[in-house]
Protein backbone atom coordinates (compact mmCIF):
# COMPACT_ATOMS: atom_id res chain seq x y z
CA UNK A 1 0.00 0.00 0.00
CA UNK A 2 2.70 2.46 1.02
CA UNK A 3 4.88 1.87 -2.10
CA UNK A 4 1.78 2.45 -4.26
CA UNK A 5 1.03 5.72 -2.43
CA UNK A 6 4.65 6.82 -2.71
CA UNK A 7 4.64 5.96 -6.42
CA UNK A 8 1.43 7.95 -6.88
CA UNK A 9 2.95 10.89 -5.00
CA UNK A 10 5.97 10.73 -7.30
CA UNK A 11 3.71 10.61 -10.38
CA UNK A 12 1.87 13.70 -9.14
CA UNK A 13 5.08 15.60 -8.37
CA UNK A 14 6.69 14.59 -11.68
CA UNK A 15 3.61 15.50 -13.73
CA UNK A 16 3.20 18.84 -11.95
CA UNK A 17 6.87 19.57 -12.52
CA UNK A 18 6.54 18.91 -16.24
CA UNK A 19 3.28 20.84 -16.54
CA UNK A 20 4.08 23.99 -14.60
CA UNK A 21 7.87 23.97 -14.46
CA UNK A 22 8.48 23.54 -10.75
CA UNK A 23 10.95 20.98 -9.45
CA UNK A 24 9.54 17.97 -7.65
CA UNK A 25 11.28 18.91 -4.41
CA UNK A 26 8.98 21.77 -3.51
CA UNK A 27 6.08 19.28 -3.65
CA UNK A 28 7.75 16.16 -2.31
CA UNK A 29 9.41 17.45 0.84
CA UNK A 30 6.21 18.75 2.47
CA UNK A 31 4.10 15.81 1.24
CA UNK A 32 6.58 13.19 2.50
CA UNK A 33 7.11 15.06 5.72
CA UNK A 34 3.57 16.23 6.53
CA UNK A 35 1.42 13.50 4.94
CA UNK A 36 3.63 10.41 5.25
CA UNK A 37 5.42 11.40 8.46
CA UNK A 38 8.84 10.77 6.92
CA UNK A 39 11.61 12.43 9.00
CA UNK A 40 12.50 15.75 7.38
CA UNK A 41 16.11 14.84 6.53
CA UNK A 42 15.01 11.58 4.91
CA UNK A 43 12.36 13.48 2.96
CA UNK A 44 15.04 15.93 1.77
CA UNK A 45 17.32 13.06 0.67
CA UNK A 46 14.53 11.29 -1.26
CA UNK A 47 13.48 14.57 -2.82
CA UNK A 48 17.03 15.22 -4.03
CA UNK A 49 17.12 11.80 -5.74
CA UNK A 50 13.82 12.69 -7.43
CA UNK A 51 15.18 16.08 -8.46
CA UNK A 52 18.08 14.32 -10.23
CA UNK A 53 15.61 12.10 -12.09
CA UNK A 54 13.36 14.94 -13.29
CA UNK A 55 16.27 17.25 -14.13
CA UNK A 56 18.15 14.56 -16.07
CA UNK A 57 15.17 13.75 -18.27
CA UNK A 58 14.48 17.42 -19.02
CA UNK A 59 18.16 18.29 -19.54
CA UNK A 60 18.55 15.52 -22.12
CA UNK A 61 15.80 17.12 -24.21
CA UNK A 62 17.10 20.67 -23.70
CA UNK A 63 20.69 19.75 -24.70
CA UNK A 64 19.41 18.07 -27.83
CA UNK A 65 17.37 21.18 -28.68
CA UNK A 66 20.36 23.51 -27.99
CA UNK A 67 18.41 25.49 -25.40
CA UNK A 68 21.16 25.32 -22.77
CA UNK A 69 24.15 27.59 -22.29
CA UNK A 70 26.39 24.64 -21.39
CA UNK A 71 29.45 26.81 -20.80
CA UNK A 72 27.74 29.19 -18.39
CA UNK A 73 25.98 26.25 -16.73
CA UNK A 74 29.28 24.52 -16.02
CA UNK A 75 30.87 27.70 -14.67
CA UNK A 76 28.00 28.15 -12.23
CA UNK A 77 27.99 24.43 -11.40
CA UNK A 78 31.39 24.86 -9.75
CA UNK A 79 29.69 27.07 -7.18
CA UNK A 80 26.34 25.29 -6.86
CA UNK A 81 28.16 21.98 -6.26
CA UNK A 82 30.45 23.57 -3.66
CA UNK A 83 27.37 25.07 -2.02
CA UNK A 84 25.56 21.72 -2.14
CA UNK A 85 28.43 19.94 -0.39
CA UNK A 86 28.49 22.64 2.29
CA UNK A 87 24.70 22.41 2.62
CA UNK A 88 24.70 18.61 2.94
CA UNK A 89 27.12 18.90 5.86
CA UNK A 90 25.34 21.82 7.47
CA UNK A 91 21.82 20.31 7.16
CA UNK A 92 22.20 17.64 9.90
CA UNK A 93 23.41 20.34 12.29
CA UNK A 94 20.38 22.54 11.71
CA UNK A 95 17.37 22.11 13.99
CA UNK A 96 14.27 20.72 12.27
CA UNK A 97 12.43 23.99 12.96
CA UNK A 98 15.07 25.99 11.08
CA UNK A 99 14.68 23.78 7.99
CA UNK A 100 10.89 24.10 8.19
CA UNK A 101 11.13 27.89 8.44
CA UNK A 102 13.61 28.05 5.53
CA UNK A 103 11.33 25.83 3.46
CA UNK A 104 8.32 28.00 4.25
CA UNK A 105 10.25 31.10 3.19
CA UNK A 106 11.54 29.38 0.04
CA UNK A 107 7.95 28.85 -1.07
CA UNK A 108 7.53 32.63 -1.49
CA UNK A 109 9.75 33.02 -4.61
CA UNK A 110 8.28 29.82 -6.05
CA UNK A 111 4.71 31.13 -5.65
CA UNK A 112 5.86 34.44 -7.12
CA UNK A 113 7.37 32.73 -10.15
CA UNK A 114 4.17 30.70 -10.64
CA UNK A 115 1.98 33.81 -10.60
CA UNK A 116 4.28 35.85 -12.84
CA UNK A 117 3.03 36.16 -16.43
CA UNK A 118 5.10 34.20 -18.96
CA UNK A 119 7.70 36.36 -20.73
CA UNK A 120 7.30 37.14 -24.41
CA UNK A 121 8.73 34.70 -26.93
CA UNK A 122 12.42 35.32 -27.57
CA UNK A 123 14.41 35.07 -30.75
CA UNK A 124 17.67 33.15 -30.30
CA UNK A 125 19.41 33.63 -33.63
CA UNK A 126 22.58 35.68 -33.16
CA UNK A 127 26.16 35.44 -34.26
CA UNK A 128 29.26 34.91 -32.16
CA UNK A 129 29.97 33.58 -28.70
CA UNK A 130 29.78 35.68 -25.58
CA UNK A 131 29.61 35.61 -21.84
CA UNK A 132 27.36 36.81 -19.08
CA UNK A 133 27.70 40.02 -17.06
CA UNK A 134 28.28 40.21 -13.28
CA UNK A 135 29.72 36.69 -13.17
CA UNK A 136 31.31 36.96 -9.67
CA UNK A 137 27.96 38.00 -8.16
CA UNK A 138 26.21 35.23 -10.07
CA UNK A 139 28.74 32.70 -8.76
CA UNK A 140 28.20 33.83 -5.16
CA UNK A 141 24.42 33.57 -5.58
CA UNK A 142 24.87 30.12 -7.16
CA UNK A 143 26.78 28.96 -4.07
CA UNK A 144 23.80 30.05 -1.97
CA UNK A 145 21.39 28.27 -4.32
CA UNK A 146 23.42 25.05 -4.03
CA UNK A 147 23.45 25.26 -0.23
CA UNK A 148 19.68 25.80 -0.07
CA UNK A 149 19.14 22.94 -2.52
CA UNK A 150 21.03 20.52 -0.26
CA UNK A 151 19.39 21.73 2.95
CA UNK A 152 15.82 21.81 1.63
CA UNK A 153 15.88 19.02 -0.96
CA UNK A 154 14.83 21.26 -3.82
CA UNK A 155 16.33 21.95 -7.23
CA UNK A 156 16.71 25.65 -6.55
CA UNK A 157 15.30 26.83 -9.89
CA UNK A 158 13.40 29.76 -8.31
CA UNK A 159 16.79 31.11 -7.17
CA UNK A 160 18.94 30.13 -10.15
CA UNK A 161 16.59 31.45 -12.83
CA UNK A 162 16.29 34.99 -11.35
CA UNK A 163 20.06 34.99 -10.73
CA UNK A 164 20.69 34.19 -14.38
CA UNK A 165 18.09 36.55 -15.82
CA UNK A 166 18.48 39.54 -13.46
CA UNK A 167 22.16 39.36 -12.46
CA UNK A 168 23.78 37.61 -15.43
CA UNK A 169 21.47 38.94 -18.15
CA UNK A 170 20.60 35.53 -19.59
CA UNK A 171 17.35 35.30 -21.61
CA UNK A 172 14.54 33.70 -19.58
CA UNK A 173 14.08 30.51 -21.61
CA UNK A 174 17.81 29.85 -21.76
CA UNK A 175 17.99 30.48 -18.00
CA UNK A 176 15.23 27.96 -17.19
CA UNK A 177 16.81 25.29 -19.42
CA UNK A 178 20.33 25.97 -18.08
CA UNK A 179 19.03 25.91 -14.50
CA UNK A 180 17.47 22.49 -15.15
CA UNK A 181 20.76 21.30 -16.64
CA UNK A 182 22.65 22.37 -13.49
CA UNK A 183 20.16 21.01 -10.97
CA UNK A 184 21.04 17.35 -11.54
CA UNK A 185 24.74 17.87 -10.80
CA UNK A 186 23.99 20.04 -7.76
CA UNK A 187 21.58 17.47 -6.33
CA UNK A 188 23.99 14.59 -7.12
CA UNK A 189 26.68 16.19 -4.94
CA UNK A 190 24.40 16.28 -1.90
CA UNK A 191 22.73 12.91 -2.62
CA UNK A 192 26.10 11.17 -2.38
CA UNK A 193 26.64 12.71 1.05
CA UNK A 194 23.12 11.77 2.23
CA UNK A 195 23.50 8.25 0.75
CA UNK A 196 26.87 7.69 2.40
CA UNK A 197 25.42 8.76 5.73
CA UNK A 198 22.52 6.32 5.48
CA UNK A 199 19.92 9.09 5.23
CA UNK A 200 18.49 7.92 1.91
CA UNK A 201 15.79 5.34 2.70
CA UNK A 202 15.51 3.13 -0.36
CA UNK A 203 12.10 1.85 0.71
CA UNK A 204 10.82 5.41 0.21
CA UNK A 205 13.18 6.54 -2.54
CA UNK A 206 12.69 3.72 -5.07
CA UNK A 207 8.90 3.99 -5.57
CA UNK A 208 8.97 7.80 -5.37
CA UNK A 209 11.79 8.19 -7.93
CA UNK A 210 10.04 5.78 -10.30
CA UNK A 211 6.82 7.72 -9.86
CA UNK A 212 8.57 11.00 -10.66
CA UNK A 213 10.08 9.53 -13.86
CA UNK A 214 6.68 8.20 -14.96
CA UNK A 215 4.92 11.42 -13.94
CA UNK A 216 7.38 13.65 -15.80
CA UNK A 217 6.92 11.61 -18.97
CA UNK A 218 3.14 11.61 -18.56
CA UNK A 219 3.06 15.34 -17.73
CA UNK A 220 5.06 16.29 -20.83
CA UNK A 221 2.53 14.44 -23.02
CA UNK A 222 -0.40 15.92 -21.13
CA UNK A 223 0.88 19.50 -21.47
CA UNK A 224 -0.90 20.46 -24.73
CA UNK A 225 -4.25 19.38 -23.26
CA UNK A 226 -4.05 21.08 -19.86
CA UNK A 227 -4.73 24.77 -19.06
CA UNK A 228 -1.32 25.31 -17.45
CA UNK A 229 -2.00 28.96 -16.52
CA UNK A 230 -4.98 27.97 -14.41
CA UNK A 231 -3.07 25.01 -12.99
CA UNK A 232 -0.22 27.32 -11.99
CA UNK A 233 -2.61 29.61 -10.13
CA UNK A 234 -4.30 26.74 -8.30
CA UNK A 235 -0.95 25.20 -7.44
CA UNK A 236 0.38 28.56 -6.22
CA UNK A 237 -2.50 28.74 -3.71
CA UNK A 238 -1.97 25.14 -2.54
CA UNK A 239 1.77 25.65 -2.30
CA UNK A 240 1.25 28.88 -0.38
CA UNK A 241 -0.85 26.97 2.17
CA UNK A 242 1.74 24.20 2.42
CA UNK A 243 4.50 26.79 2.88
CA UNK A 244 2.46 28.50 5.59
CA UNK A 245 1.97 25.11 7.26
CA UNK A 246 5.73 24.42 7.22
CA UNK A 247 6.48 27.93 8.47
CA UNK A 248 3.92 27.59 11.26
CA UNK A 249 5.39 24.22 12.27
CA UNK A 250 8.87 25.68 12.32
CA UNK A 251 7.75 28.63 14.43
CA UNK A 252 5.89 26.32 16.79
CA UNK A 253 2.50 27.84 15.95
CA UNK A 254 -0.55 25.59 15.68
CA UNK A 255 -1.36 25.76 11.96
CA UNK A 256 -4.98 24.80 12.60
CA UNK A 257 -5.07 22.06 10.00
CA UNK A 258 -4.31 24.05 6.89
CA UNK A 259 -3.67 20.80 5.04
CA UNK B 1 17.25 42.86 -28.29
CA UNK B 2 19.70 44.09 -25.63
CA UNK B 3 23.44 43.50 -25.61
CA UNK B 4 23.53 40.87 -22.87
CA UNK B 5 20.75 38.87 -24.47
CA UNK B 6 22.85 38.93 -27.62
CA UNK B 7 25.89 37.66 -25.75
CA UNK B 8 24.21 34.76 -24.00
CA UNK B 9 22.13 33.89 -27.00
CA UNK B 10 25.41 33.90 -28.86
CA UNK B 11 26.78 31.31 -26.47
CA UNK B 12 23.76 29.10 -26.99
CA UNK B 13 23.88 29.64 -30.73
CA UNK B 14 27.58 28.76 -30.82
CA UNK B 15 26.72 25.44 -29.23
CA UNK B 16 24.18 24.60 -31.87
CA UNK B 17 26.80 22.92 -33.99
CA UNK B 18 28.66 21.23 -31.17
CA UNK B 19 29.06 17.58 -32.15
CA UNK B 20 29.10 16.65 -28.46
CA UNK B 21 25.54 17.75 -27.75
CA UNK B 22 24.02 14.52 -28.97
CA UNK B 23 26.53 12.58 -26.86
CA UNK B 24 25.62 14.55 -23.72
CA UNK B 25 21.91 14.01 -24.39
CA UNK B 26 22.55 10.29 -25.00
CA UNK B 27 24.47 9.88 -21.73
CA UNK B 28 21.71 11.61 -19.75
CA UNK B 29 18.93 9.62 -21.37
CA UNK B 30 20.72 6.25 -21.19
CA UNK B 31 21.70 6.78 -17.55
CA UNK B 32 18.16 7.68 -16.57
CA UNK B 33 16.64 4.72 -18.43
CA UNK B 34 19.14 2.24 -16.97
CA UNK B 35 18.62 3.60 -13.45
CA UNK B 36 14.84 3.41 -13.91
CA UNK B 37 15.14 -0.20 -15.15
CA UNK B 38 17.20 -1.21 -12.10
CA UNK B 39 14.87 0.60 -9.68
CA UNK B 40 11.81 -0.84 -11.42
CA UNK B 41 13.20 -4.37 -11.21
CA UNK B 42 13.99 -3.89 -7.52
CA UNK B 43 10.52 -2.54 -6.76
CA UNK B 44 8.75 -5.25 -8.78
CA UNK B 45 10.72 -8.06 -7.11
CA UNK B 46 10.21 -6.45 -3.71
CA UNK B 47 6.43 -6.33 -4.17
CA UNK B 48 6.18 -9.72 -5.88
CA UNK B 49 8.23 -11.69 -3.36
CA UNK B 50 7.44 -9.48 -0.34
CA UNK B 51 11.07 -8.56 0.20
CA UNK B 52 11.51 -5.23 1.98
CA UNK B 53 13.81 -2.84 0.18
CA UNK B 54 16.93 -2.10 2.17
CA UNK B 55 16.15 0.86 4.35
CA UNK B 56 18.51 3.44 5.73
CA UNK B 57 21.31 1.16 6.90
CA UNK B 58 23.78 3.01 4.78
CA UNK B 59 25.65 2.89 1.53
CA UNK B 60 25.61 -0.56 -0.06
CA UNK B 61 24.35 -2.17 3.13
CA UNK B 62 22.77 -5.39 1.92
CA UNK B 63 20.38 -7.78 3.65
CA UNK B 64 22.19 -10.64 5.39
CA UNK B 65 19.88 -13.35 3.95
CA UNK B 66 21.57 -13.24 0.55
CA UNK B 67 19.89 -14.72 -2.51
CA UNK B 68 16.95 -12.85 -3.99
CA UNK B 69 16.82 -10.35 -1.13
CA UNK B 70 20.43 -9.40 -1.79
CA UNK B 71 19.71 -9.09 -5.51
CA UNK B 72 16.82 -6.73 -4.78
CA UNK B 73 19.04 -4.66 -2.49
CA UNK B 74 21.86 -4.54 -5.03
CA UNK B 75 19.48 -3.56 -7.81
CA UNK B 76 17.94 -0.75 -5.74
CA UNK B 77 21.32 0.56 -4.61
CA UNK B 78 22.80 0.37 -8.09
CA UNK B 79 19.78 2.16 -9.49
CA UNK B 80 20.13 5.06 -7.07
CA UNK B 81 23.93 5.23 -7.50
CA UNK B 82 23.56 5.14 -11.29
CA UNK B 83 20.95 7.89 -11.09
CA UNK B 84 23.38 10.05 -9.12
CA UNK B 85 26.27 9.19 -11.43
CA UNK B 86 24.38 10.13 -14.61
CA UNK B 87 24.86 13.93 -14.30
CA UNK B 88 28.43 13.24 -13.13
CA UNK B 89 29.03 11.23 -16.32
CA UNK B 90 27.68 14.18 -18.29
CA UNK B 91 30.29 16.45 -16.70
CA UNK B 92 33.02 13.85 -17.26
CA UNK B 93 32.10 13.55 -20.91
CA UNK B 94 32.09 17.30 -21.44
CA UNK B 95 35.75 17.61 -20.31
CA UNK B 96 37.32 15.80 -23.31
CA UNK B 97 34.74 17.39 -25.61
CA UNK B 98 35.81 20.89 -24.55
CA UNK B 99 39.50 19.91 -24.59
CA UNK B 100 39.18 18.56 -28.12
CA UNK B 101 37.48 21.79 -29.18
CA UNK B 102 40.48 23.75 -27.80
CA UNK B 103 38.48 25.28 -24.93
CA UNK B 104 41.00 24.65 -22.21
CA UNK B 105 39.49 26.92 -19.57
CA UNK B 106 36.08 25.27 -20.02
CA UNK B 107 37.69 21.81 -19.76
CA UNK B 108 39.41 22.91 -16.55
CA UNK B 109 36.10 24.13 -15.15
CA UNK B 110 34.63 20.72 -15.94
CA UNK B 111 37.53 19.05 -14.13
CA UNK B 112 36.89 21.33 -11.16
CA UNK B 113 33.23 20.28 -11.03
CA UNK B 114 34.28 16.63 -11.27
CA UNK B 115 36.79 17.06 -8.46
CA UNK B 116 34.10 18.60 -6.25
CA UNK B 117 31.70 15.74 -7.03
CA UNK B 118 34.39 13.20 -6.14
CA UNK B 119 35.04 15.15 -2.96
CA UNK B 120 31.34 14.90 -2.05
CA UNK B 121 31.51 11.10 -2.40
CA UNK B 122 34.74 10.81 -0.39
CA UNK B 123 33.64 13.23 2.34
CA UNK B 124 30.29 11.52 2.66
CA UNK B 125 31.92 8.10 2.99
CA UNK B 126 34.52 9.31 5.48
CA UNK B 127 32.04 11.09 7.80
Amino acid sequence: MIPALLFATGVGAGALGALIGVGGGIVLVPVLSLAFGVPLQHAVAVSLACVIASSTGAAAAYVRDHRIDVRLGMQLELFTVAGAIAGAFVAPLLPKAAIEILFGLMVIPVVRSLLRPAPAEEVARVEGRGGARNLPLGCAASFGAGTLSAVLGIGGGPIKVPVMTLILGVPFKVATATSNFMIGVTAAASVFVYLSRGLLDLGIAVPTVLGVIAGATFGARLMPHVPTRLLKKVFAVVLGLVGAQMLAKGLGVDPGGLL
Amino acid sequence: MNEMDTLTRGAVEAQADDPGDWALALVLRAGLLLAAALLGAALAASLLFRIPLVGDEGFLALPPEGGLAAMVGISAHLGIVLLGLTPVARVALSVPLFARAGERSQALIGLGVLALLLLSMVLGAVE
